[in-house]
């Protein structure tokens, strides 16, 4: 969870309404394909995480633990 | 009947492969001889051409005629996901002499009008239409394939001696059961049996161009392996299809068309808003045991064309395609042959064959890629390789100076699987380096089961397949 930034948080929160914001970071965040895609575009260009092709697995963007791994994996192989 | 007839080609099936093929051999200056038993017009399904069928289409000269007879015109595929709440869409599209990507438009057609135009068009324009069927290879003692013996419909048998066969009889996979090919193994996708007919009354979309359309295909997505088609065939009908798990039928007990019409609404809720009634203008038909793949479907006298080699799936209509372009490849190599260009090789058409295989291998791709992972998938198509994907819609997979595209080699990434076409590796069938459990033998002297046949069998067929699988 620490790798999720404060934005990141917001922007999944409102991509799922009208569900809940996500308190369980093992909870199914929910979102469609059309969603993940608009939030993959979020990733990029808003806060500047290129996701790679082989990266676009449905299985990281599953929770918010998931996409926390996802982020600090990309965090500790780009340093 | 005559016993004996000489020919320098024949052609055994003549569907859009076998007329296509007789149609690109008559420009090479070969008069073939098409073998076929059943009689035209008959139904067969595969309905949608993608782009390159109809640049092929294009090139036989046939755009007038399949404009003349108004089949329903296809801009795009459209993809619903099993909400419905989303849908992405891929153009069709073609390229110039200089790559550059252009919009166009290709056809959905009803195969027994089309077929039959096609095979017309081929006596037409010279090939020699024999009624009959290929009951047995001839070969030599090398092994190579010097025609077949036919029984004729009278009864009577004859020969047919030919210096190269085509086998072009589709998913009957003629030569492979006379094991004049390599073995035949069972593909990826034998576990889904397709369900199909053709339906009035069903809703259509109401633009002229782009996603909205009227005649575009439609494909609705359940869960993985299970999803149906929409394909409009003429002004009042559309073929409706669905593919599922056989083990979902078999638990049900259900003739095909109750099967198809309790299930087909729940497939998709867009479906179900599309067919307001089921009214049918066509049996119920079944197709299962429908992915197979044939190795060394080339050899000395004979070339496998289309499905009588390979079928991985029918999700995007890839079949006709298939057929048409392998055609179109092999006449100049047949003709090389015939002139003796071609004599010193082992095999002849080794280098077509491997041709072939790389461009099948780039729609198994992309097709595992839809199933495996439909969200990199859809991303793919909406933003990252949009004109690579058009290309892969279209079917132009065989340009080996732009294939594997990058979108191709990005699917490979995610399925972490490599493609190498050295000697060795290329005998071995793909589903059995990736997918151990998946690449059984095709029973040995076997051929495709009928229909009829496979549900008599029940499930009994589905256990033993299982045990066959499992072990």
């Amino acid at each position: 969870m620490d790798h999720i930034p404060p934005k990141l948080k917001e922007y999944l929160d409102t991509a799922r309404a009208p569900l809940p914001p996500v308190s369980d970071p093992d909870e199914p965040l929910q979102i469609d394909s059309l969603g993940l895609i608009r939030l993959v575009a979020f990733l990029e260009s808003d806060l500047g995480i290129r996701i790679e092709d082989e990266e676009l697995l449905a299985e990281n963007f599953a929770t918010l633990r998931s996409l926390g791994d996802l982020l600090e994996k990309k965090k500790a192989s780009a340093t | 009947m005559n016993n004996t007839l000489e020919t320098d080609v024949l052609i055994i099936g003549g569907g859009p492969g076998g007329a296509a093929a007789a149609m690109f051999l008559l420009r090479q200056g070969i008069t073939p001889v098409i073998l076929e038993g059943e009689d035209f017009p008959r139904f067969h399904i595969g309905e949608s051409l993608t782009g390159e069928s109809a640049q092929v289409l294009r090139r036989l000269g046939l755009e007038d005629e399949m404009v003349r007879r108004e089949y329903p015109i296809k801009h795009g595929v459209k993809v619903y996901g099993s909400t419905a709440v989303n849908s992405w869409y891929v153009k069709v599209s073609s390229r110039d002499a200089d790559w550059n990507l252009y919009d166009n438009i290709t056809w959905q057609v009803r195969r027994s009008d089309f077929d039959e135009m096609m095979q017309k068009e081929a006596i037409k324009r010279g090939a020699k239409l024999m009624k009959g069927t290929a009951t047995k290879a001839m070969r030599e003692e090398d092994g190579a394939v010097t025609g077949v013996q036919v029984r004729w419909p009278d009864g009577s048998h004859g020969e047919i001696r030919a210096k190269v066969t085509l086998d072009c009889s589709g998913q009957a996979t003629f030569l492979a059961n006379q094991k004049v090919t390599g073995p035949k193994y069972v593909g990826s996708y034998d576990k889904q049996v397709a369900f199909f007919t053709h339906v009035k009354g069903a809703i259509r979309d109401t633009g002229t161009s782009g996603p909205d359309a009227k005649d575009n295909t439609l494909i609705l997505y359940h869960h993985k392996f299970h999803w149906a088609w929409f394909i409009p065939v003429d002004k009042e009908t559309v073929s409706v299809g669905m593919v599922t798990p056989r083990a979902d039928f078999l638990a049900k007990k259900q003739t095909p068309e109750e099967f198809f019409r309790s299930d087909i609404y729940s497939i998709n809720p867009e479906l179900k808003r599309r067919l307001p009634t089921l009214e049918f203008s066509e049996k119920v038909h079944v197709v299962p045991n429908y992915s197979y793949q044939v190795r060394g479907f080339t050899g000395k006298g004979f070339i496998c064309i289309g499905d009588s080699h390979r079928f991985i799936d029918p999700i995007f209509s890839f079949g006709v395609t298939v057929t048409m372009r392998e055609a179109e490849l092999a006449a100049p190599l047949i003709r090389s042959f015939l002139d003796g260009k071609l004599d010193d090789h082992e095999n002849p058409f080794r280098e077509h064959e491997i041709a072939c295989e790389k461009g099948i291998d780039n729609l198994e791709d992309m097709i595992d890629l839809f199933w495996e992972q439909p969200f990199a998938f859809a991303t793919f198509v909406h933003s990252r390789y949009t004109e690579e994907m058009t290309d892969a819609f279209a079917g132009r997979i065989y340009e080996s100076e732009h294939q594997p595209s990058n979108a191709i080699m990005a699917f490979r990434k995610l399925l972490k699987r490599t493609r190498t076409y050295d000697d060795d590796i290329y005998s071995v069938p793909i589903g059995s380096r990736y997918h151990p459990e998946r690449a059984p033998l095709w029973e040995p002297e076997s051929p495709v089961e009928t229909t009829e046949a496979w549900i008599k069998k029940g499930s009994g067929v589905e256990k033993n397949g299982e045990a066959v699988h499992a072990s």
